[in-house]
């Protein structure tokens, strides 16, 4: 999908959601759910072979597992910000909050490994 | 004294001079061949010291037991062309490693600046925690290889620790042969002195305070919080300068008490051949002239023995020195990098990474110079005889 597209995409999607507040709200929300959704999955094409290109330069230098984890970290904290960013605007603050207090602990939980890894280096170091 | 006893008592002078001048007498008629057996044993112990990839660099006639083919091979291998030919492999494999370090953390600032720009900087704590992931990856990456790149650092002071102790043997044994007692006595004590500086400050303690330091910056660049920089700062400076004193300190007193020694035995030796060549008319003459065959000969195994170690020296310091100046360039670029992806953390970290680096090369070109000093003496000294 090419920018002129999403440009396409996103402005259609904006205006039917005007017409949609005035004509009919209950529908305004479906439309911008789906047009976020289908710009996140263009996005998503756009990154993945940035991300695979990344993954092999970390195959490359023996840095697989890190480069799963920080990729992981990386998908993580995107859908926890686009989620909560979709939450916001529909004036839900505390569900966004909510998601973002998720994701961030599921990152931490994420990191948990590489911190013990870290503290064994430097207990190795300071020995 | 009658004339008869006279006559009895030269012959036993002459045989009592001769004995306490039996390595002239023997270098007179030997040349070299008789000074190069007497160090062929440290001669040995020295080139058993040195390292493999070293030995690699070096002609094969360099561990040769003849003194004559290992000055020439000396000289060769001080030829420019050869040291800039092992420069040039040594600085090619250096180079090698610190670009495939620099290109994967590289690679993580890049997935870190992705996310930054995908949703933004500084938004919110999801990004912070992001931010920890990617910075914790870069330290295990590189401290994946770290590990053994301080393992390499300590080895290299065991080697510079056994290349010491086999030399000095061989310094004291050269130093002795060409009639510098009181100089091999000073040298022997100061070089004893630096041995036991390289086993507690250097290798009982550079690697442990590096480790500190990193620790440090690790908590530094984790919490984001704690401004401890200045602290790793201060204990690498503190050390470095302490240690830079000590090896001043060594190479003033190793200068000043080579230069009254080799003085005071020059003077002693003097006045025995001026006796021997006053008191014995046909035999003290000839005593002289050994004895300046000698010098000759001994000043030449001094200055092949001093500049092959000179050489060794170099060669063993070369790769470990440019390992950590690649080592540090590629930290300092990765730290730029950071900083113009505006990974701050990770910036910080780098940077104090960069800085531990800088430390080991300072602490790397303390030793090489004191070594190499104390082997430039003892090419440099004159023999006393």
């Amino acid at each position: 999908m090419g920018i002129l597209q999403v440009a396409g995409i996103g402005l259609i999607a904006a205006m039917l959601t005007l017409l949609l507040r005035e004509l009919r709200a209950s529908f305004a929300l479906p439309v911008r759910l789906v047009t976020t959704l289908v710009l996140f999955g263009a996005a998503l094409g756009l990154y993945a072979p940035i991300l695979s290109r990344i993954g092999a330069l970390f195959a490359l230098g023996e840095g697989a597992a890190l480069a799963t984890a920080v990729l992981r970290a990386v998908g993580i904290g995107l859908i926890c910000e686009l989620s909560a960013a979709f939450c916001r605007d529909l004036g839900e603050g505390a569900v966004a909050e909510g998601i973002l207090l998720f994701g961030k602990l599921d990152i931490l939980l994420l990191a948990l490994p590489l911190v013990d890894e870290l503290i064994e280096i430097v207990g190795e170091l300071l020995k | 004294m009658t004339e008869r006893k006279k006559l009895l008592l030269l012959p036993l002078l002459a045989l009592l001079i001769l004995s306490v001048f039996w390595l002239p007498v023997a270098a007179a008629d030997g040349a070299l061949d008789a000074e190069g057996k007497e160090i062929a044993d440290e001669w040995e112990a020295f080139c058993g010291a040195i390292p493999d990839e070293v030995a690699d660099l070096l002609p094969s006639d360099f561990f040769s037991k003849d003194m004559t083919a290992v000055g020439e091979s000396v000289r060769e291998a001080g030829a420019l062309r050869t040291i800039f030919r092992a420069v040039g492999e040594v600085s090619g494999v250096a180079l090698l490693q610190s670009l495939s370090l620099l290109a994967k953390i590289c690679g993580i600032l890049v997935l870190s600046a992705t996310f930054r720009t995908a949703v933004g900087e500084g938004k919110g704590e999801v990004g912070a925690a992001v931010s920890l992931c990617t910075a914790l990856a870069i330290v295990l990456m590189i401290f994946s290889g770290e590990g053994t790149r301080f393992d390499k650092i300590e080895s290299f002071f065991d080697t510079v620790r056994a290349l010491s102790v086999a030399l000095l043997p061989l310094m004291g044994t050269l130093y002795a042969m060409g009639g510098n007692v009181g100089a091999a006595v000073a040298n022997h004590g100061v070089m004893s002195g630096f041995l036991a500086i390289l086993e507690t400050l250097c290798s009982g303690a550079v690697v442990p305070i590096a480790g500190v330091c990193v620790a440090l910056a690790l908590l530094d660049a984790v919490s984001g919080r704690v401004a401890l920089q200045s602290l790793a700062a201060l204990i690498k400076r503190t050390f470095t300068v302490g240690l830079s004193f000590c090896m001043m300190l060594l190479t003033f007193v190793l200068g000043l008490q080579q230069t009254l020694a080799k003085g005071a035995d020059t003077l002693a030796l003097r006045t025995a051949r001026f006796a021997a060549g006053s008191f014995l008319p046909v035999v003290g003459g000839s005593v002289s002239e050994s004895l300046r065959t000698v010098a000759g000969s001994v000043e030449y195994l001094r200055g092949a023995v001093g500049m092959g170690g000179v050489l060794v020296v170099f060669f063993v310091f070369l790769p470990t020195f440019l390992g950590a100046l690649f080592t540090r360039l590629a930290f300092s670029l990765s730290a730029s990098a950071a900083g113009l992806l505006a990974c701050r953390r990770e910036e910080r970290l780098l940077s104090e990474l960069a800085s531990v680096w800088g430390y080991f090369l300072a602490v790397i070109a303390v030793l090489f110079v004191m070594t190499v000093f104390s082997l430039t003496l003892l090419a440099r000294c004159a023999a006393a005889v």
